[in-house]
């Protein structure tokens, strides 16, 4: 660049050019392209402020706020909040119900979106070999996802009602009760986790679906016409090629995992006995129902950290490992 | 790039030192200047309302409620009414979900000066807006419309500090005991509440195991949701959450109380957490269920069966019965002229006709002398005992104890309790020394700020 405008600016001529320099270094800048700098930045700035006001105030003012309150003990109501350095994070650590909730939050988060990318797929390979009515079937499957969580949170609070839902006429037609899914702390979870996948897997199969479908077929026709069968040319060829799908899938599934709370705030409370309590809720329990503002405020620094961690350690093995077609 | 006037500039002015530093010094900003919201009166602003044609040109009075349902609509009826009575004043009701939500609202509108004038608080959220200074003492209001002289004394003194009252009573009410008449009868129970836990927990034996109309019986249904029947349950054994701010929820007759509930729910399974324990209850799917007086309408119009009420039962130490639910409280941040204009509200409800229409609409409690005794209400005990037996009740009811008044997480920690207590089968040492320990350290925090306010 700064040869360039050299160049411009000064022509090089007779032995003058001869001995000059051509490696880059400093170089006056003439007044014309200053002024032109000026302009290009001062345009710069003047499209980016909206946007970085926006995400300043947005994003990064309550990232810094929610850090700052994570330092105090304060309830909201009171007028000042007190200063007590990290003792938020120590309570916190050192707490065995934290603890608890850091277990029950691995639980969910591996099995909402293990379970969301295994239906998600196969339903995606079922949709994508041309069978009767898949069109239909997949919109159907699609559907849940863009059904709102309270609306899917009262169905399924229906649906797992023992005393008249559709849960106690299934299990009295083979001589059982149905079990108390949403009342008995070694269900609730799992009854939880069955709804949470029945909402996000129709999502998980469409963009399957449009990965599948995005492959080419004469790669596939090549490796059937050399002798591969169904399981080589999906272990092969398929999977291999739909790992951008499956990282961006992962890393979208894991976040909204870790920040699932309308099921949880319909249907559980986080109960019964802290049964249900994973992260997010017990931020929203410790910030809006023991107004404990800093112990909620570092749970969430806790959690902003994980899905940091979570997102880094994900673009790393995606560069190594995630194969773009 | 060396030439690039932004990036020289970033780098002689933004070390990274100097740029953490600035973070850190934003950061540490942000809760003093968040904090400011409670500080100078009259600065707050009223949320935005949508005034309809008929009612503009008038002040405005937003009150945020926490009743939906059959509850929501006679409430708006009655603000409605207040309209209809007025020539400058127009009130709103925003609608928010239970106490809890218009706790939730109240404290992030404190945060953002944004606050209604007349906030619908429960018999225990009022007393922590208390303690910061959010309410406007009413005694200045107080004339023959509105104050001691109208209100029924146990109501209005328990909205009362040192004399002053802060909080007026509206939709107050008291657990009773409702049973399924034609269940009772069919098993050769008397028809009646049982007179103490012990009698409950025998009925129980009986009833338990039961067929009755294709269903299965239990005892009694519980929700988790059962700090409030709870407490009633601990004063009934000589137990108690706290006396002042000193815990007692360890003391032996609050753990005889909690060994009591686990023992029915664990030994004789008479008893069991329901998903809805109303709907239980109204579709006969349990004998028995604790529920507040304002539920008396609504359960009694579902319920498929003869619903009776009675006392709560006694236990050793004899009855155990808490007042609950709401009231209402002017806010202190706003002006002086919004103030004014919401007392005008609350003089509106503590009429007698209005009063009275709300306790028959909503089965509530009737908070004023004149409603106790007008004929609207006492047609309505004629003709439904059931609203008899909650207004007797109530002579031996008595208000929260203080630690579920006024520490903020001693309601979230007792829920918790409960739910544990009716789910696994654990010592009461076990389950509740460890809540006990962190109450008594949530106690201690605002100990100064009680002494100096409340004790």
């Amino acid at each position: 660049m700064t040869v360039l405008e050299t160049e411009r600016t000064a022509p090089p001529t007779g032995a003058t050019a001869a001995i000059r320099p051509t490696v880059p270094g400093p170089a006056p800048e003439s007044a014309q392209t200053k002024s032109g700098n000026r302009r290009q930045y001062v345009l710069f700035a003047l499209f980016a402020f909206p946007n970085l006001l926006l995400i300043g105030v947005f994003a990064y003012w309550p990232i810094l706020g929610n850090f700052a309150l994570s330092l105090t003990d304060w309830d909201m109501i009171s007028p000042m909040p007190n200063f007590i350095g990290l003792d938020n994070y120590t309570a916190l650590f050192s707490d065995p119900g934290f603890i608890d909730v850091m277990r029950r939050t691995l639980i969910w988060v591996v099995a909402v979106v293990g379970s969301s990318l295994i239906f998600g797929l196969g339903m995606a390979l079922l949709f994508n070999g041309g069978a009767r009515g898949g069109k239909a079937v997949s919109t159907l499957a699609f559907t849940p996802h863009v059904i709102s969580g309270a609306a899917v949170a009262a169905v399924w609070l229906f649906i797992f009602d023992p005393n008249y839902g559709l849960s106690r006429l299934l299990f009295n037609s083979i001589g059982m009760d149905s079990p108390h899914w949403t009342t008995d702390p070694d269900m609730a979870l799992g009854a939880l986790i069955i709804v949470a996948v029945w909402k996000g897997a129709g999502f998980v199969a469409i963009v399957y679906l449009a990965a599948l479908q995005s492959i080419p077929r004469d790669v596939i026709e090549a490796a059937q016409l050399d002798g591969a069968g169904r399981w080589k040319t999906f272990t092969k060829i398929v999977w291999p090629l739909l790992t951008p799908t499956t990282f961006f899938l992962c890393v979208t599934q894991i976040i909204g995992a870790f920040q699932a709370f309308d099921l949880i705030a319909m249907m559980t409370s986080g109960g019964p006995a802290g049964s249900t309590t994973t992260l997010s809720w017990y931020i929203y329990e410790q910030g809006f129902q023991e107004f404990n503002i800093g112990s909620a405020a570092a749970s969430s620094v806790f959690m902003f950290v994980i899905l940091l961690l979570v997102t880094a350690v994900q673009m790393r093995f995606a560069e190594r490992k995630v194969h773009y077609s | 790039m060396q030439n690039n006037p932004l990036a020289s500039t970033l780098n002689k002015s933004s070390s990274r030192r100097s740029f953490l530093g600035a973070l850190g010094l934003t950061a540490l900003a942000i809760p003093a200047l968040a904090a400011c919201g409670n500080s100078s009166a009259g600065a707050f602003s009223q949320p935005a309302t949508k005034v309809p044609a008929g009612f503009s040109g008038r002040r405005n009075v937003v009150i945020w409620s926490s009743w939906g349902g059959d509850n929501g609509k006679m409430f708006a009826d009655l603000i409605k009414k207040f309209n209809e009575s007025q020539t400058a004043i127009y009130a709103e009701v925003q609608q928010f979900d239970g106490y809890d939500g218009v706790g939730e609202k109240l404290t992030a509108g404190l945060r953002a000066k944004q606050i209604p004038d007349l906030a619908v608080l429960s018999d225990i959220h009022w007393n922590r807006y208390f303690l910061s200074d959010a309410l406007e003492p009413l005694n200045k209001y107080h004339d023959s419309g509105f104050g001691p002289a109208v209100y029924t004394e146990n109501f209005y003194k328990e909205g009362t500090v040192r004399e002053e009252s802060y909080w007026v009573p509206f939709a107050r009410s008291t657990p009773l005991f409702y049973y399924n008449r034609d269940l009772f009868a069919s098993v050769g129970l008397p028809d009646r509440a049982p007179d103490t836990w012990d009698e409950f927990r025998s009925w129980g034996k009986e009833i338990t195991g039961v067929k009755f109309k294709g269903n299965t019986m239990k005892m009694r249904a519980l929700t988790g949701t059962d700090d409030w029947y709870f407490s009633g349950l601990l004063w009934a054994f000589g137990g108690s959450i706290s006396k002042g701010l000193d815990v007692t929820l360890d003391s032996a007759e609050s753990m005889a109380a909690v060994d009591f509930e686990r023992q029915l729910v664990h030994e004789d399974k008479s008893m069991y957490l329901a998903q809805s324990f109303v709907n239980d209850f109204s579709n006969g799917q349990c004998a028995t269920v604790t529920q507040s007086t304002g539920g008396l309408t609504s359960v009694t119009k579902a319920a498929k069966f003869d619903v009776g009420t009675g006392f709560m039962p006694k236990g050793p130490a004899g009855a155990g019965t808490p007042t609950g639910g709401g009231g209402l409280s002017v806010m202190r941040q706003i002006s002086d002229e919004r103030k004014a204009d919401a007392v005008e509200v609350l003089r509106f409800l503590a009429s007698d006709e209005i009063s009275a229409q709300w306790t028959v609409g909503t089965g509530y409690l009737p908070v004023t002398k004149g409603a106790t005794s007008s004929k609207l209400v006492t047609d309505l005990m004629g003709k439904n005992p059931n609203y008899r037996v909650a207004v007797d009740q109530l002579q031996i009811a008595s208000g929260p104890d203080d630690v579920r008044r006024y520490v903020t997480s001693a309601i979230s920690e007792l829920k918790q309790m409960v739910q544990k207590n009716y789910t696994s089968n654990v010592s009461p040492e076990e389950l509740v020394k460890p809540v006990a320990e962190k109450l008594r350290a949530e106690a201690e925090k605002i100990r100064s700020t009680y002494e100096e306010k409340v004790a």
